[in-house]
Order: structure tokens, then sequence, then C-alpha cells
């Protein structure tokens, strides 16, 4: 189970460098007058999009992540708990 | 039967999450000035929502802490832990609208951040719910979760300041979606569809997460009460 939630671990991962690519390879604002500035913009806007939304998939499986990770965590905590108890 | 009403409740959240990711991708249509950007909206408003509905989950819980934590210790325990869980899920969804929405803000209006008024208010009640987390982080002894109930009371009463903000002051975000002037708000129906969708799939996902957090702390309220047990007869 551990495990698995560890390899569930890497999609927040990906999401997040995938946002940052996104925001950090963007191209550059075109110039005034540039002849592919509405195409440049379009891909900047969807570039921007893309990261918002990985971004926002990769706190909520990250903190979804760590939930599963403190829950298990706890199960062994709460055993040796009872084992050190008898 | 536990496991399998929660199945069945997760089940419905993801088919809302990819239904409510359809309506906002490729039913909405695009808006006219904003472009294909505007479509973080549709994450972006929702996740507020959802923070302002969790700030006011831990508020009810400091409330219910206060009131019971001389009367009933098992009831102050459980209103302890909506209260944590309320305020940590919050913190999640917040954190959220503070980066999709200067996302958004480099493309509309050409800059990261700006100091008006809804921003920074929404900065302060982040930093406010992280503040009252790293208390129950790190402070220790009995005096730890009224402090915390304290400053969980106070913390909520900026979610309001937060919501009247562009009512009362001028500002540079948007014109409130409900509520506003008349010129205000969404005027597509198809628009408004997919919004509403996303409000339901985002409330269905905190909801899910908010439970299972709760679940957390409950286990391990459990866990620290056998070991004060074990530590007294020792």
């Amino acid at each position: 189970m551990k495990s698995l939630i560890k390899i569930f671990a890497i999609v927040p991962v990906a999401l997040f460098l995938v946002a940052l690519y996104c925001i950090f390879f963007a191209p550059p604002e075109p110039v005034f007058g540039a002849p592919d500035k509405a195409a440049v913009i379009a891909r900047l806007n969807h570039l921007y999009l893309v990261a918002a939304y990985s971004i926002t998939w990769a706190i909520q499986l990250g903190y979804l992540a760590l939930l599963g990770l403190k829950s298990i965590a706890q199960k062994q905590e709460a055993a040796r708990t009872r084992r050190s108890g008898r | 039967m536990k496991r399998t009403i929660l199945g069945l409740y997760a089940a419905v959240t993801v088919a809302l999450m990819v239904w409510g990711y359809h309506q906002a991708i490729y039913v909405a249509p695009e808006e006219q000035t904003m472009h294909e950007v505007q479509r973080i909206f549709y994450y972006h408003v929702p996740s507020a929502m959802v923070a302002f509905l969790f700030f006011a989950v831990s508020l009810a819980g400091s409330i219910g802490y206060l009131s019971f934590r001389r009367s009933n210790h098992n009831r102050a325990e459980i209103s302890d832990a909506w209260a944590l869980a309320g305020a940590e899920v919050g913190v999640v969804f917040c954190t959220i609208v503070l980066i999709t929405g200067p996302l958004w803000g480099r493309r509309a209006w050409g800059m990261w951040w700006t100091w008006d008024a809804r921003l920074t208010t929404t900065l302060v009640l982040w930093l406010i719910y992280v503040s009252y987390l790293l208390l129950r982080r790190f402070a220790a002894g009995p005096q730890m979760q009224t402090l915390a109930a304290v400053l969980g009371i106070f913390g909520a009463l900026d979610v309001p300041i937060v919501y009247m903000s562009n009512r009362w002051w001028r500002t540079q975000h948007p014109a409130p979606v409900f509520g506003g002037s008349g010129d205000s708000g969404i005027k597509d129906p198809k628009m408004l569809h997919a919004f509403f969708v996303n409000v339901m799939a985002w409330l269905a996902w905190g909801i899910l997460i908010l439970a299972i957090r709760y679940y957390v702390e409950r286990q391990q309220q459990k866990i620290n009460a056998e070991q004060a047990q074990e530590a007294l007869r020792a």
C-alpha cells in the first residue's frame, strides 16, 4: 500500500514540473506590430492555462498522497503501541 | 458498509471532476477579451468558495471546542478535529487560489501581483491559517488547543472582509460573480453551467478530502490517548 501511494505521489510531482515548464519556458511577450503576435499570445494563454490546471491537481493529489502516508504511519504507530501495551 | 459508501462517493466525485473539466475546456465558450486564459476562472473561483466554506467549518469547530472543553471531553475532541481539518483543507484550497490568480493576472493584467484589497486580504487570510497550522504543529502543552481555537475564530473574521473587499473598495480584481452590480457576473448560460458544474465538483472533492483529514486526526487523537494511558500504567 505504501509503495502504491509512493508511485501515486509521482503524479503531483510530474504535474508540478509541467506547470514550471509552461511558465519558465514560455515564449517571450511579442513586441508591438510583430507579424505572429496573435499566435504567440494564444500560445502563451494556453501555456498559462495548462500551468494553472496542472498546479491545482499537483497540490490536491500531493495533499491526498500525504494524507495516505500519514494514515499508514498512524496504523503502524497504533500497532506498536498495542504491542508494547501487552 | 462505510467503505462502500466512501467508494461510491469517491466515484461520483471523480465523475463530477471529469465532467467539470470537460465543461470548462470544451463546452464553455471562449471569453472575447481574455480568450483561453479566462478558463482558469473555472478552477480559481470554486476553490475560493470551498476555502471559505472550510474556514467556516474550522470556525464552528473552534467554537465547539471552546464550548465543550470543560464539560464534554469527547465532543471537545471531535470539535477540535473538525477545526483542524477545516483549517488545513481550507489552506490547501486557498493556496490554489493564490497561485492560479497570479497566473491569470500575468496574462490579463501583465503582472503577477498587485497590492489591491482583494488580493491582500486573501493573502492575510492564508497567512493567518498557516500560522494556525504552525501553532498546532510546534506548540505543546494543554493550552495549545485553546490558543488554536481562539486563533481559528479570529482568522475566520477575515473571510467576510475578503468576500466584501471588492464591493467596499475600488480594486483591480474583477467584479464579483454573484451579488455585484448589474453589469458584473457571468452572462453566457454555457459559461454559467460550466461554472456551477465545477463548483459542485470541487465541493464534492473538498468534502472527500475534509472527511479523510478528519478521520486521520481522530485516529491520531485515539493513538495519543492510548499512549497517555500506557505512560500512566508504566
